[in-house]
């Protein structure tokens, strides 16, 4: 005989589900790095993103490559012929000198700041969402391990570019890793204005049509001008001191409590960014290259 | 084979989206396939079946936002539940009754999103994002509902296999 089901079994079923949802939420929550089922979701949902985003930048590229121009193409094809394969060679050269210009940028980088082991990854996608601003990256080598089978990749280490800070990485998984930029919501970072030397958390605001951060636990009395940069200080323990977060852009005082706001715009063009550095840690030397002096214990 | 072709609905839902906006940058306009999915789910399915599928959906989401783990599932649970209530009291049949729905769901969709926002994320940000993407959310939901539903209705009676009866 067919046992007939439970009345209670759908409010069991959804109180289970909606205690596992608050669950996840509270477990990722507590930090701004992702949780493990968020590292397992996003390499369960990676290889299908990147292929689905992928296709629309092609659909959108043939749109503007062909479709788009098939009208004018009728009216002077031969023409159209001649110019198309000067512009082809033309971007071709083009494209080669913006590769060179942004990989010597790279290295430029690499160069001046010899203090930090950099690693470099390619930029393969963004998180299309109106609320959260992740990157994701491709690595040359496996991320987990290094060469000596030592651990070289963890969440939360810095990702810079050329221009400055873009963010920090929030999970890894084999030679894919993504980054939470400096203008997500869940981003802070603990920066210091370059000349005036006023302190405050750079904190992003996730806005859908542009890239910024704001300034916040700024104090009434401290002296900001826009266009003042806006550096890492190093105090969180996270970001290395220096690394050029932007500029300020506005200052707004409150007419109460007892801080003022102010908006940055990050140096760094997070929406053409194509190669990157993760910051592994310090290098043992100064930015110049020399060693650093140690004290040795019993020096004094 | 009915929950695998509303997971799968729901599935290609996400993927679709995220083409869209991948391929012509609809942004705001870009019609939120899976609020269509989780307001469908509520007229058609059992109020246990269509939360598993709401919560499988709202997890996968997570992931293709990069958004905290849990933050959509509870958001495609809690509009999946909103929409089976309704649809048990309420009979939203027709042209009109389906616009009527898209309405409410959208609706009640930015709402929760709102909620949620505000307790789960570090400031209240969303909040004010979410009154920018008021206009075009709404619009879109409201046109697609009446136009995805009888789609996702065909296609179920094409997979799935219904007892056959004698007709006099």
């Amino acid at each position: 005989m067919r046992r007939a089901s439970s009345p209670r079994r759908p409010i069991l079923v959804g109180l289970v589900l909606i205690a596992t949802a608050v669950g996840l939420l509270m477990a990722d929550r507590s930090a701004t790095r992702g949780g493990p089922v968020s590292g397992a979701l996003a390499s369960f949902v990676g290889p299908l993103h990147r292929s689905i985003s992928a296709a629309g930048r092609d659909t959108r590229e043939a749109w503007a490559h062909y479709v788009a121009l098939s009208l004018v193409h009728e009216e002077n094809l031969a023409l159209r012929g001649r110019i198309g394969e000067l512009e082809e060679r033309a971007s071709s050269v083009g494209g080669l000198r913006a590769e060179n210009e942004r990989l010597r940028a790279l290295l430029d980088l690499a160069d001046t700041r010899k203090d930090l082991r950099l690693r470099p990854a390619r930029v393969v996608g963004r998180s299309v969402s109106h609320f959260f601003r992740v990157l994701r990256l491709t690595l040359e080598v496996d991320a987990v391990t290094d060469a000596e089978g030592q651990v070289a990749l963890a969440a939360g280490m810095p990702v810079v570019a050329p221009g400055g800070v873009v963010g920090q990485l929030r999970s890894i998984d084999g030679q894919r890793a993504e980054v939470l930029m400096l203008t997500d919501l869940r981003s802070a970072i603990d920066v210091v204005l370059e000349t005036s030397r006023v302190r405050g958390v750079a904190v992003g605001t996730g806005e859908p049509d542009r890239y910024a951060a704001r300034l916040e636990y700024l104090q009434r009395s401290d002296a900001t001008s826009t266009g003042e940069r806006v550096v890492t200080s190093g105090d969180d323990g996270r970001y290395p001191p220096g690394l050029v977060v932007g500029h300020v852009t506005s200052v707004k005082p409150q007419p109460h409590g007892l801080f003022q706001d102010a908006e940055i715009e990050p140096y760094v063009d997070l929406s053409a960014l194509e190669e990157v550095y993760i910051v592994l840690g310090p290098s043992g030397l100064t930015a110049d290259g020399r060693e650093l002096q140690r004290t040795k214990p019993g020096a004094e | 084979m009915s929950f695998g072709l509303a997971f799968l609905a729901g599935l290609m839902g996400l993927c679709l989206d995220l083409y869209l906006r991948e391929a012509w940058r609809l942004d705001a306009w870009s019609p939120d396939f899976l609020v269509l999915v989780l307001l469908w789910l509520g007229t058609t399915r059992t109020w246990t079946q269509g939360a598993l599928i709401a919560a499988s959906l709202g997890l996968l989401a997570d992931g293709f936002a990069g958004s905290p783990a849990g933050l959509h599932m509870l958001h495609a649970l809690l509009l999946f539940y909103l929409s089976r209530g309704l649809s048990s009291r309420v009979l939203f049949q027709g042209f009109v009754g389906r616009l009527l729905l898209g309405l409410v769901g959208g609706l009640c969709s930015l709402f929760l999103f709102a909620v949620l926002g505000k307790v789960v994320l570090p400031d209240g940000q969303v909040a004010v994002r979410l009154t920018e993407l008021v206009v075009p959310r709404i619009v879109v939901v409201v046109l697609f509902v009446p136009i995805g539903f009888p789609i996702l209705d065909r296609l179920e009676s094409l997979f799935v296999r219904r007892p056959e009866r004698d007709v006099l």
